[in-house]
């Protein structure tokens, strides 16, 4: 029975269903969120690959998209709440008042009823007044959520534009990198005597370590590398490098010397220390410590 | 020597991440559409309802947009591969990352 036509007037307006509805899909769009941040936390955490100098500004956008996400996120709460707590008070409201609709309509033509039939209308039209409290409380949390929102992802908010600047100076930190490595990963590799397996020894030697990986795990290395912004730069130059240098003057393996820069001495024919003892070595052209490979 | 803490298999990553970002606010983005938030209540909560879903998926699609936008700039910079896990097959060549 319809409460506007037994009452005259409707108190507790509301279609349940559509209620249902906005409340499945706000909460849908609640977990879309909390599962985009996570693929998004995943990769810029502290910790993570992108957590040093190089990589800060990378992280940097990505932590500021995730914080518009968490935002965003947090408002969409703040308004479920007041809808679910709105949800449940409502339908109580609403059987309170189908109630009353149906002892009215079963007092409809006696008249020795007339009292009784006053009373519930009046019960209606307080239980009505509630309905509107709750309603002004349920408009309010959407509002706070325009508010919000309106806040988050603002149209002068380049995240794309940082990401952008942030990938073309990594670039240039790459470069950087080969340009003041490269020298010694060439005198490496060719150390190593492994031409065929340029691409895994360059893999170890690019900091595989810094990914967690075992260097020693040669399954996956040679993809990471081959996917690394600077890979087919290095790999070029060290081709091309190794072309103009004669055999004999390459010098042979060791791993002998271990702390940074060592190598680089070594090969360069310098002095060095080695790591089983203290004993001065002049190895570079000699060499004979290690096994190659 | 030192190290390089930056490859490309983590740039494809975050290109990735943003991938799956767009396709979970485009999901969101379709939930919300097939909802009429006008019925809920009394007629001013219906219209504070109705703006307030309003901009909420119009900062969803500003959101959308931008996790496209960051795709698109990891793809102007070379990174547009499939791969992201390190662990798929490898281009030796390394050609697929040119910037």
């Amino acid at each position: 029975m319809r409460a506007d036509v037994v009452l005259g007037f409707d108190p507790t307006p509301g279609e349940p269903q559509a209620l249902e509805a906005l409340r499945e899909s706000l909460r849908s769009t609640v977990r879309a969120l909390v599962e985009a941040r996570a693929e998004l936390d995943r990769i810029g955490r502290t910790g993570s690959v992108w957590d040093g100098p190089a990589g800060a500004p990378i992280a940097t956008v990505l932590r500021r998209y995730s914080r518009q996400l968490s935002g965003l996120e947090e408002s969409l709460i703040d308004c479920l709440q007041a809808l679910e707590t709105w949800s449940g008070r409502a339908r109580e409201r609403q059987d309170q008042v189908a109630q009353i609709v149906e002892s009215v309509a079963d007092l409809a033509g006696d008249t020795a009823g007339e009292d009784r039939r006053t009373r519930l209308i009046a019960t209606a039209r307080e239980i009505g007044t509630e309905h509107d409290r709750a309603a002004a409380d349920l408009a309010a949390a959407f509002e706070e959520l325009s508010g919000a929102v309106k806040q988050i992802a603002l149209a002068d908010d380049d995240v794309a534009g940082e990401l952008d600047r942030a990938l073309l100076a990594l670039n240039a930190a790459v470069d950087d990198w080969i340009a003041s490595e490269a020298p010694e990963l060439l005198r490496t590799a060719m150390a190593l005597g492994e031409v065929a397996g340029l691409t895994t020894v360059i893999s170890e030697l690019v900091g595989i370590a810094a990914l967690g990986r075992n260097p020693g795990e040669a399954e996956g290395v040679s993809d990471i590398i081959a996917r690394s912004p600077g890979s087919h730069r290095l790999i070029r130059a060290l081709r091309k490098q190794w072309l103009e240098v004669a055999p004999q003057t390459l010098p042979q393996a060791t791993f002998a010397v271990r702390r940074p820069g060592g190598l680089a001495e070594a090969v360069a024919g310098r002095r060095t220390r080695t790591i089983e003892g203290d004993s001065d070595v002049d190895d570079g052209r000699e060499g004979p410590t290690g096994s190659g490979g | 020597m030192s190290s390089l803490p930056l490859v490309g298999a983590e740039v494809q990553r975050i290109r990735v991440a943003f991938t799956a970002v767009s396709g979970r606010l485009e999901a969101a983005l379709s939930s919300l559409s097939d909802v009429d938030g006008a019925r809920v209540g009394t007629p001013g909560a219906d219209a504070a309802v109705e703006t307030g879903m309003s901009d909420l998926v119009a900062t969803l699609r500003r959101l959308q947009a931008s996790a496209e936008d960051c795709t698109s700039a990891m793809r102007r910079h070379g990174v547009d591969e499939d791969v992201p896990t390190g662990t798929g097959t490898s281009d030796s060549s390394g050609e697929g990352v040119a910037r």
